[in-house]
């Protein structure tokens, strides 16, 4: 019942038989009020032209005149109608039908006309008769001296709009089967293409079919083709991506025990190995299982970041202070190559955020700064607020990113250039994991570099979060 | 006691227009209630009486006016009394004091009053007082109407006349109004119009020396629930409209009932149409009936009856006992 062509079909039916219907209804009831209406005008019209004849031969006073008699004889059978001629004491001086003369008439028509001295016309359907009076003046004094009353039968025009009627029945069954056929049949036409494109759709579920679907029957079914294409071409990306990423998760996992693996190998093969060598691999091999717990965790927390729907802990936050947090822990480090951490905020900034997700963000951003630097050189860290967003912009003077790294550097596992990728550690998910927090805030990225000058990222939230 | 109700079932029976079988059972049961009125007297009198009550218990109406004055509306009417005459003072009064239900007018001028009434033979005169006169034609004939239609209701009263300060009523032009019944009244004049039929006839009517019969056609309407027969039997009864022609039996015969079964046309006369017709050839008088309707119906023979018997010679001279066929020798050419 829900299906397309039916309720085309069920339209169609509606539009065509429904008019066929009113139509025929309009036609009879306007057939019947016509020829009842010609019928009455033209009754009356002989009718006062008799009234007239009958008070210029003094009918009234001596019925004899043949004149009028044989003019009501023929208007009755003309009309297939009774004429009475009643007088002004209500006496029937004539009936056409010769039943009722000499009787007094006490009918409400005839006493009417008597008391308005004005003709009346009514009209009954349903027993199919008009009935019509006149009144009779006196030629001089225009005294009602008598009332005419004609009954005209208007059978026959009942006769004609009933047939009418069951023509028009019979059309209107014709028209409904008609239209039923056709309409089944359009209406399976029409929505073929609908099932070729289920079919393709199909087809390519399947495996069937690699290529992209193309129904262009309709441009209903092209945009739907079309949004089905996108839809595939995305699908399949992502399946794409998924495969690199999982190979560059096992390459990355495995390159640490690679290197375990070498450096217990060789303490292996050596023999008579001094203490202190023993210790010193063991060094490597501590520090190549920190640098693994160290992928793992970044692993994690991206995961966690990527998904769809990852709940944001929303609280209300002091920027500067999170910011503060980050650069205590990270000078330190900075300090042993001899860089200097600076921190610009004029202002406390207070923004409805994910702290915890945001921090991560942000000290990924300022350990790259400090990371990819110059010995002795410096990381400035600045924040400002306007009335809907707070900024955070992290600078360097370090080696800065060739342009054509620039739009590659927020992929997952993506590396900068191969001759820091072997000095500077790092497994490229720190920059996707910022992003990832930061779109999750519905806030922006953006990276302005220029090689062995220094790099500007600068960061865009709103202060507040709508979900 | 026992004529007047014989009429009264007679004049039912033109009413209803029984079929000849059932009017024959009409008779018996004529007969047998006649033979137990007479076994006792005081019975019939009670009989009557109450059949006079229940009839006026049972649906009977007074008439009164419509809002607009313009035609006659019926209400229910009780009445207590139980012999005619008090009955139709009853009904007079009733008249004079008439309170309807709204929107109905009294049918009465307040004005006009009764001054006295006589019954006499089941026709009933009423005199009323000279305001009579001052009503409009309209309301005059509509309260004629209702007087007349609603006295004739009573088992006691056939006709009703109307007198003004003793004066018989008369019309416009001086005629005098006479007797009334409520046929003499028609309301809805023409509403019938599909309920009739019209054939062209020929009737055979007397000729002036009343032995031969002259032929005369004519295009009649009648009500279709009306036999034809009859229809046809009722024009020969009303008498020609052509000059030079005459009537061929007694204008007051009463028609019982007509029917037709197997190419036999039945007639059944009321005893009016025994009485000699002067200067009539009786065989004139039975083909005038016999040849009409067998021209007219195409039946083969007609049977007629008077009352219901047919074992009587018709004047003396002419055995009903047989059916006639048609004697085309006796019309004028
Ligand atoms: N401030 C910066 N100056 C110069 N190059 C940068 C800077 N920040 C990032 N890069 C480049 O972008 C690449 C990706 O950085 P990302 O933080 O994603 O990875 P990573 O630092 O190499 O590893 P990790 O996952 O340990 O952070 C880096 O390898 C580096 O080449
Ligand atoms: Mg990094």
């Amino acid at each position: 019942m829900r299906s397309l062509w039916f309720r085309i079909l069920i339209i169609l039916v509606i539009i065509g038989a429904v008019p066929a219907y009113l139509a025929t209804a309009v036609l009879v009831r306007s057939y019947r009020d016509r020829a009842v209406s010609v019928r009455e005008m033209s009754v009356k019209n002989q009718c006062v032209m008799l009234c007239d004849l009958l008070s210029s031969e003094r009918y009234l006073e001596k019925i004899d005149s043949v004149a009028v008699n044989s003019q009501l004889a023929l208007l009755s059978k003309i009309y297939n109608g009774r004429i009475f001629i009643v007088d002004s004491d209500f006496r029937v001086i004539k009936d056409t039908y010769d039943l009722d003369t000499g009787k007094t008439s006490v009918s409400k028509d005839v006493v009417n006309c008597f008391t308005t001295g004005k003709g009346s016309s009514t009209y009954d359907g349903r027993n199919a008769y008009i009935i019509l009076t006149f009144p009779i003046e006196d030629s001089e004094t225009r005294e009602v001296t008598g009332v005419m009353l004609a009954a005209v039968s208007t059978n026959e025009v009942e006769q004609n709009a009933q047939l009418l009627e069951t023509r028009g029945r019979i059309v209107i069954i014709l028209v409904t089967v008609l239209v039923v056929v056709l309409g089944f049949l359009l209406s399976r036409f029409l929505v073929r293409p609908f099932h070729r494109v289920t079919k393709a759709i199909e087809d390519v579920t399947d495996g069937y079919e690699d290529e992209a679907v193309s129904v262009p029957d309709y441009i209903e079914t092209v945009q739907i083709t079309t949004a089905f294409n996108q839809m595939l071409t995305r699908v399949r990306s992502v399946d794409n991506s998924r495969q690199d990423f999982v190979s560059n998760v096992s390459h990355e996992l495995k390159t640490p025990l690679t290197s375990m693996k070498v450096l217990a190998d060789s303490i292996n093969a050596m023999e008579d190995v001094p203490v202190e060598l023993y210790r010193e691999f063991m060094q490597d091999i501590t520090h190549e299982i920190d640098r693994e717990n160290r992928i793992i965790a970044d692993l994690t927390s991206m995961v966690h970041l990527d998904r769809k729907a990852a709940k944001l802990d929303i609280e209300r936050t002091e920027i500067g202070g999170l910011l503060e947090v980050i650069i205590k822990r990270l000078r330190p480090i900075a300090q042993k190559r001899d860089i200097q951490l600076i921190l610009d905020n004029p202002e406390e900034v207070y923004a409805e955020v994910d702290g915890g997700k945001l921090s991560l963000a942000f000290s990924n951003l300022i350990e790259n700064a400090v990371k990819y630097n110059v010995d002795h050189g410096w990381v400035r860290t600045a924040l400002t607020a306007d009335t809907k967003f707070f900024y955070v912009t992290v600078t360097d003077c370090g080696l800065g990113i060739p342009l054509d790294q620039q739009e590659h550097i927020f992929e997952r596992f993506y590396r900068g250039d191969k001759s820091h990728s072997t000095t500077i550690e790092g497994t490229g998910l720190g920059l996707a994991i910022a992003r990832s927090a930061i779109s999750l805030h519905r806030g922006a990225i953006r990276v302005a570099s220029k090689e062995n000058e220094g790099t500007t990222f600068q960061v865009r939230i709103p202060l507040t979060v709508e979900v | 006691m026992f004529n007047k109700h014989c009429r009264k079932l007679n004049r039912h029976k033109a009413g209803r227009r029984p079929s000849a079988s059932l009017c024959q059972k009409h008779g018996s049961i004529c007969r047998k209630t006649a033979s137990l009125l007479i076994l006792s007297l005081v019975l019939l009198l009670v009989g009557c009486d109450n059949q006079g009550k229940t009839d006026a218990a049972n649906g009977s109406v007074i008439f009164c006016l419509d809002e607009d004055g313009e035609s006659l509306e019926k209400e229910p009417l009780s009445l207590t009394a139980t012999t005619t005459i008090v009955q139709i003072d009853e009904i007079l009064d009733t008249f004079q004091n008439q309170v309807p239900t709204d929107p109905h007018q009294k049918l009465l001028p307040d004005s006009l009053s009764v001054i006295s009434r006589s019954l006499e033979d089941q026709l009933l005169s009423i005199n009323f007082s000279k305001e009579y006169l001052q009503m409009s034609t309209p309301r005059e004939v509509l309260v004629r109407c209702g007087i007349v239609r609603t006295l004739v209701q009573l088992d006691g009263v056939q006709k009703v006349s109307f007198f003004v300060d003793g004066e018989p009523l008369t019309d416009s032009r001086d005629r005098k109004i006479g007797f009334m019944t409520a046929e003499t009244f028609i309301e809805n004049s023409g509403r019938e119009i599909n309920n009739y039929r019209s054939a062209t006839i020929s009737l055979f009517y007397a000729s002036e020396d009343g032995n031969r019969l002259r032929r005369e056609s004519r295009l009649i309407y009648y009500p279709s629930s009306q036999p034809f027969e009859w229809a046809i039997v009722e024009r020969i009864i009303n008498g020609p409209k052509v000059q030079g022609n005459y009537p061929s039996v007694p204008a007051n015969t009463q028609i019982i009932s007509a029917s037709t079964s197997e190419g036999i046309c039945y007639i059944n006369l009321g005893a009016q149409f025994a009485s000699e017709m002067p200067g009539v050839n009786p065989r004139v008088s039975i083909y005038s009936i016999v040849n009409t309707l067998i021209e007219d119906l195409g039946v083969d023979s007609v049977q007629i009856s008077i009352a219901g018997e047919n074992d009587v010679l018709y004047c003396g001279a002419i055995p009903l006992n047989q059916p006639f066929t048609a004697d085309m020798s006796l019309v004028e050419n």
